[in-house]
């Protein structure tokens, strides 16, 4: 089977990976500035699709089916993000008789209208939260019906999903305003302004269920992940299992995903997300029909190969699992490597990776498409990586996250290690006492608290590496052929490189 | 004697360093030798008993990027010669074929333009910050290359405003 990776960065490079163990035939596809990137030296082929611009390339449904024909693809497999949930390309794909590596194009329509989901959900027999079910679109209409609903409230797009276009409304007044602003947003990133509102969940935590089915009535659950360390509703770091969550409850979230993944006949991958308020009740959120970013943690506990298992489904049609076999051993964390300035509220960052040392040693895991010399740019996610970690019990992945941390280094970009660290030796954390809004509620002291840089310590280096320099080309006599020969010396040209004429 | 200034964030650092005898700020600091463990700028040492990497890179002549300890910072350091002035003009390998903003500024005039031959010393542009203007001049006798601002842009701390090339 002959597979197509229809995405980049680290996840493109995970999914290659497999194609490789499993002798697949492998098809990159890259934009104009990802030609050198690590995803196209993973595969067998390479196609180029477009400008950097990702409407243009890696969103571009024509040119990906194009390329997949033009190299003879059996299968193409979507990653995350840009074109996963998509259920024209997921249609596009099949229509080509080509095999879409995910759920099938209706199950994935049917996902990515949250209303949609909602009403699935509740017919599956699964708790969701009573909110208003209607799509929304005038805003005296909205406001009429929120007079029976108590608030705070968020408001959500109909066509959203992974945090984005949610906001939150804490009276009446703000409710207008937060309509408006979250219905315009909800356009301009999902082309649908329909927006619902329900009822915020205070002390909530985001638990989500990895399913796994053959399309065929069979559904496999590899147990929950825990996601509430967010910051602006986006995950930051995850773990499974869950932390502090009785074996009842469990069973009970696992079987509510189980009954979702019955009731859609789900064919292949795909996350049950569900809010754990502090009384123990859980609610269904949304379905994420794809292979997610915190996958790693879950193939840590279950020693399952999701990609692999997503694969061999899509080439023989079989699960090779029963679920008497799926059991979770240890505990695993994921710490995601963002390319930011924490001095900078979280700004992305861009450079060009100027060194590189990832962490090892057992249980360490890293999954990245780093390289020396990468160029970090604006143009995509600056999500730069994710290292994952195992340990026989939740304090020893604690303590080995936080070792793997400190030997990350990654030179030439910014990054949030340090804080990254002190969120994992947080007691809120050591005893897994959190909500989704702890970050964003404790990130001013748990920033100020992190490492910082020893002034004195970097003082003396760099002067002594100054001195020893400026030492050794003293000591060379100036033939005075240029007067800007010092500017081209190995330091210089590095960084010089692009911009000498 | 060597006397260094150096700014880490908003911190001044001054380094004397007069063979093995180190201060920072005044005070005593024992010294340790650095070791290159490749060709890329990472090194090792140990301070305090305890030991360290650091990847060094040198962005421009009085420009460093520094990775430590999970942190990548801008480091800006500026050599006094042992006479106690500042090496700013007199240092030959001040010749930067570089110009950056010395903090965050507005530009309000360029003064070169692109082309121009312009001596040591002549004035290239106009910054303006906390209501002070001041003038950006050539570090040494060169053709302006690309300027990278016009009037009216706010510039960071570091950002290159104007490239010299050799005549």
């Amino acid at each position: 089977m002959k597979v197509l990776v229809a995405n980049r960065g680290e996840i493109a490079v995970r999914i290659l990976r497999a194609c490789r163990e499993l002798g697949f035939p492998s098809v990159a596809v890259y934009s104009e500035v990802d030609c050198n990137a690590r995803h196209v030296r993973f595969a067998q082929e390479a196609v180029c699709i477009g400008p950097a611009n990702a409407a243009e390339s890696y969103l571009n449904i024509g040119t990906i089916i194009a390329a997949a024909r033009q190299c003879g693809a059996d299968a193409v497999h979507p990653g995350y993000g840009f074109l996963s949930e998509n259920e024209a390309f997921a249609q596009a794909v099949e229509s080509e008789g080509m095999v879409f590596i995910g759920p099938r194009p209706e199950t994935i329509g049917q996902m990515g209208n949250k209303l949609t989901a909602r009403k699935i959900a509740e017919e599956a027999g699964l708790p969701v939260l009573h909110s208003l079910n209607i799509e929304l679109s005038s805003t005296a209409q909205a406001l009429d019906l929120c007079r029976e609903l108590p608030f705070p409230l968020l408001v959500k797009a109909v066509a959203g999903g992974g945090g984005r276009g949610i906001r939150e409304a804490n009276n009446f007044q703000e409710l207008e305003q937060v309509i408006c602003t979250a219905s315009q947003e909800a356009g301009a990133i999902f082309g649908n302004n329909a927006v619902y509102i329900e009822p915020l969940v205070r002390g909530a935590r985001h638990i989500e269920v990895q399913i796994l089915g053959d399309g065929h009535g069979k559904v496999l659950v590899l147990g929950e992940r825990e996601c509430s360390i967010q910051r602006r509703r986006q995950k930051l770091i995850e773990e499974a299992p869950a932390p502090n969550l009785s074996n009842s409850l469990r069973q009970s979230i696992h079987k509510a995903a189980w009954q979702l993944g019955k009731w859609l006949n789900y064919h292949s991958l795909g996350t049950v997300e569900f809010l754990l308020d502090p009384a123990g009740n859980f609610y269904f959120i949304e379905v994420n029909p794809r292979i997610q970013v915190e996958h790693p943690v879950t193939e840590m506990v279950t020693g399952v190969d999701l990609v692999t298992a997503q694969l061999q489904l899509a080439a023989t049609g079989q699960l090779n699992y029963k679920q008497e076999q799926i059991s979770v051993r240890g505990s695993a964390i994921e710490c995601r490597i963002i390319a930011e300035d924490p001095e900078c509220q979280f700004l992305p960052d861009t450079g060009v990776i100027s060194d590189l040392a990832e962490p090892q040693g057992p249980g360490v895991r890293v999954d990245s498409a780093l390289f020396v010399g990468l160029q970090v740019t604006s143009d995509y996610d600056s999500m730069l990586g994710k290292l994952i970690v195992w340990g026989e019990t939740r304090e020893a992945a604690v303590r080995r996250m936080g070792c793997a941390l400190h030997e990350f280094r990654i030179s030439g970009v910014k990054t949030a290690l340090p804080f990254l660290s002190q969120i994992i030796q947080s007691q809120a954390f050591l005893q897994g006492n959190f909500d989704t809004n702890y970050l964003d509620k404790h990130q001013p002291e748990l920033l100020a608290q992190a490492d910082k840089v020893d002034g004195v310590l970097v003082a003396v280096a760099l002067c002594q590496w100054l001195q020893q320099y400026d030492q050794h080309h003293q000591s060379q006599p100036d033939n005075g052929s240029s007067r800007l020969s010092q500017l081209f010396t190995p330091w210089r040209m590095a960084a010089l490189q692009e911009q000498v004429r | 004697m060597l006397r260094y200034r150096v700014w880490i964030d908003q911190e001044f650092y001054l380094v004397e360093i007069n063979g093995d005898h180190i201060q920072v700020n005044g005070a005593d600091v024992v010294p340790s030798a650095l070791t290159a463990l490749n060709e890329q700028g990472l090194f090792q040492f140990q301070q305090n008993g305890h030991q360290h990497e650091i990847h060094i890179q040198r962005e421009s002549l009085q420009q460093f990027h520094v990775t430590i300890g999970g942190h990548h910072i801008t480091v800006d350091i500026e050599r006094e010669r042992s006479n106690g002035h500042s090496g700013k003009t007199r240092s030959p390998e001040l010749q930067v074929g570089e110009v950056h903003a010395p903090m965050h500024a507005v530009v309000i005039e360029l003064v070169a333009k692109e082309g121009d031959k312009v001596e040591e010393g002549q004035p290239l542009l106009v910054l303006e910050a906390m209501k002070m203007q001041m003038k950006i001049n050539s570090p040494c006798a060169a053709a302006v290359g690309d300027i990278f601002c016009q009037p009216g842009d706010r510039v960071e701390k570091g950002e290159l405003l104007v490239k010299l090339n050799p005549l």
